[in-house]
């Protein structure tokens, strides 16, 4: 595939101009804040952002997404570090050596590794992903209906098979999204079904209400079960404060570089994890900080080393790019955020899919551009507002919620000012809220939301072009006979991982 | 509610898969046939009934009835009829904010669930539900929604 100078300059004018850098650096800041929240996710920041961008120009609108993104994901190791409470998942790995040297009086050290082990791989697999996503989007070409089917059932089953403890909740919330993704009509004839006789449901669920939904407005109902105050006490948001201000401590040249080998793996680790669809930034975290860990025996990781920190924040942030691959070299998305991302990309009317780096050259280069240019910005604003950062884990419950309720009915009204939008979202947040507290995964069901109507779409074609013979449909190249087996062995592998973890646990109880 | 299950969510979520297999397949539209011979219901019903196999599974695994929901444990009445009224300011909102005002409503909103989040002091909750309503109303004008300020008979 070689280059377009054409687009290229194009999407350089396109990014590099006020509004979209201003844009990127709000996403930033907004997503780190986020991100230091804990229970905040950098879904649920996406989710409640994405209907500001229906007005704005393509490149400010995957600025601000891919900005939030970011921020969000280096934003946990904030309150990991400072209260040993990641603020996402993806943090959990950096709290046992983050906070450590925060006890030892070693806060700002592990702060500043946290950032620039995260801009660090972040920046390097953002550039993996520029190499990688052309070259799998020239072979996904190649793909007919047939073997397209099969990636998207693949995709499925990696999903739901991952995404969790138990295979039985994620598949069940994949099938649950791919029956949702089938309301409205059927998306070759257009023929109305599955809409229970509502006129509003004739277009089918939009990707904006269903998010907002399983991921915002499901916590609000969440926390309106269980109205208790979460926080840090305020004698610790003290220290981080007092800890940011002074002038020792700092991170030096010799303790980063001398972590060049963990760093390493979090990123190899965190790009390979990020490319295969339903893993992402948590697994990636944590799978590199067990391998930093095995590989460096005597460097004390998991004892406050910051080694550990940047092995555990390297392989979380290495997942951000590659999560992409997926999505712009097949149209699949490889995790709850990137679904986000190509519905925000499917609303400015560039449907993700191996043909966009011919269709639309100039959005690919931005999203290229804004996935490197947002590490600067990452760097810059983590480095010099950490100290607020440190603080926004204090704000109290009871003001949060409520503006999270309010952006979620508004930001669905805000996308097609439509109100019965706002009806599918309170009745999505209710199917998240029953997610939740059945501690069933959420990612699944919005990825085989968007995957449903494609995978149907496929096979259709797939029908047809094999003049109706199922056989000949699921089966006509050695290639589409590879994707089966390889379905069949993702769902063997992961029944035969939940056996062998059940039969551990057994063993670990008596 | 105590000791809510695994083996109970899977029943549950079986309860709701049953439901919808039920109104899919006694629906007018399902079995109809479209011209590449393919039924309209045939995905609906091929992904429903995925959903009842994995309900199922959820239902019966071996180790379903010992691994507790502790959320689950949290659900009360009070908690239900206070996510009952969000909804309903919700859909006001959603539904009435142009003729009634987005300030009125949203301020509501704010206070309403607030007070439903454990805050009891009325001057800081009007400040901070005043203080969101001016961000998110500039915030929208910026961005170019166009919101009604105040209920449309004032005529503003």
């Amino acid at each position: 595939m070689s280059l377009d100078y054409d687009a290229l300059s194009l999407a350089l004018s396109m990014v590099f101009q006020l509004e979209t850098l201003l844009w990127i650096a709000v996403g930033i800041a907004v997503g780190v804040g986020v991100g230091a929240m804990p229970g905040l996710q950098s879904s649920t920041a996406v989710a409640l952002m994405l209907p500001l961008t229906f007005n704005m120009p393509v490149a400010t609108a995957l600025g601000l997404l891919i900005g939030l993104y970011k921020g969000s994901i280096y934003g946990g190791s904030i309150s990991a570090i400072s209260f040993a409470t990641p603020g996402a998942p993806e943090s959990a790995a950096t709290v046992a050596d983050g906070n450590a040297l925060m006890r030892r009086g070693k806060g700002k050290k592990a702060l500043h590794m946290a950032l620039y082990s995260s801009v660090t791989a972040d920046f390097l697999s953002d550039l993996l992903t520029i190499l990688m996503a052309p070259a799998l989007a020239l072979i996904a070409l190649k793909f007919g209906p047939s073997e397209r089917s099969w990636v998207l059932i693949l995709a499925i089953t990696l999903i739901g098979a991952l995404s969790g403890r138990n295979l039985s909740k994620g598949m069940f919330s994949a099938a649950l999204g791919l029956y949702i993704g089938t309301m409205g009509s059927d998306p070759i004839g257009l023929v109305p079904r599955n809409n229970f006789d509502l006129w509003w449901l004739r277009d089918g669920i939009p990707l904006p209400p269903l998010v907002i939904g399983v991921f915002a407005m499901s916590m609000v109902y969440q926390e309106l079960l269980r109205p208790e105050v979460i926080g840090a006490g305020r004698e610790k948001m003290v220290d981080v404060a007092a800890l940011l201000k002074s002038k020792s401590e700092g991170l030096k040249l010799r303790e980063f570089l001398r972590c060049w080998k963990e760093i390493g793996i979090g990123l190899g680790v965190g790009s390979f994890v990020g490319v295969l669809p339903g893993l992402g930034a948590t697994v990636g975290a944590f799978l590199s900080y067990a391998v930093a860990k095995q590989a460096s025996p005597n460097k004390g990781i998991g004892d406050g080393a910051l080694e550990g920190v940047a092995a555990a924040e390297a392989g979380n942030n290495a997942t951000v790019g590659p999560t992409l691959v997926p999505l712009i070299a097949f149209g699949i998305p490889g995790s709850a955020t990137a679904a986000l991302i190509g519905g925000a990309l499917v609303m400015q009317g560039a449907t993700p899919s191996p043909r966009m780096f011919s269709l639309f050259p100039e959005i690919i280069y931005s999203l290229f551009i804004i996935l490197l240019v947002g590490n600067l910005a990452n760097l810059f604003i983590g480095r010099f507002f950490a100290g607020i950062y440190a603080r926004l884990g204090e704000v109290p419950r009871r003001y949060l919620i409520p503006l999270i309720g309010l952006m979620a009915v508004m930001g669905t009204y805000a996308y097609q000012q439509n109100p019965y939008h706002v009806v599918i979202m309170l009745v999505m947040g209710l199917v998240g809220l029953c997610f939740r507290l059945f501690r069933i995964p959420e990612a699944p069901l919005v990825i085989a939301f968007m995957i449903a109507p494609l995978a149907e779409q496929n096979l259709r074609k797939a029908h047809l072009i094999s003049r109706e013979d199922w056989v000949t449909t699921l089966f006509n190249s050695p290639l589409s006979v590879g994707l089966a087996i390889a379905c069949v062995l993702s769902l063997y592998l992961s029944i035969r991982f939940q056996i062998a973890t059940r039969v551990r646990a057994g063993k670990v109880d008596t | 509610m105590r000791n809510f299950t695994d083996r109970s969510a899977g029943l549950f979520l079986l309860c709701l898969s049953v439901a919808l297999a039920l109104y899919v397949v006694t629906s007018d539209w399902a079995f109809v046939e479209m011209r590449d011979g393919t039924l309209i219901g045939s995905f609906p019903m091929a992904f429903i009934a995925l959903c009842l196999v994995f309900a199922g599974r959820i239902a019966l695994a071996k180790d379903a009835l010992t691994q507790t929901l502790e959320d689950v444990g949290d659900m009360s009445v009070t908690g239900a009829l206070k996510i009952a009224a969000l909804l309903g300011a919700a859909l006001l909102l959603a539904f009435y904010h142009e003729r009634l005002g987005f300030v009125g409503l949203c301020i509501l909103f704010l206070v309403m669930n607030g007070i439903f989040m454990g805050q009891r002091k009325p001057v800081s909750l009007l400040v901070y539900a005043a203080c969101v309503c001016a961000a998110l109303f500039l915030l929208f004008m910026a961005l170019g929604f166009e919101l009604t300020v105040f209920p449309q008979s004032f005529g503003v």
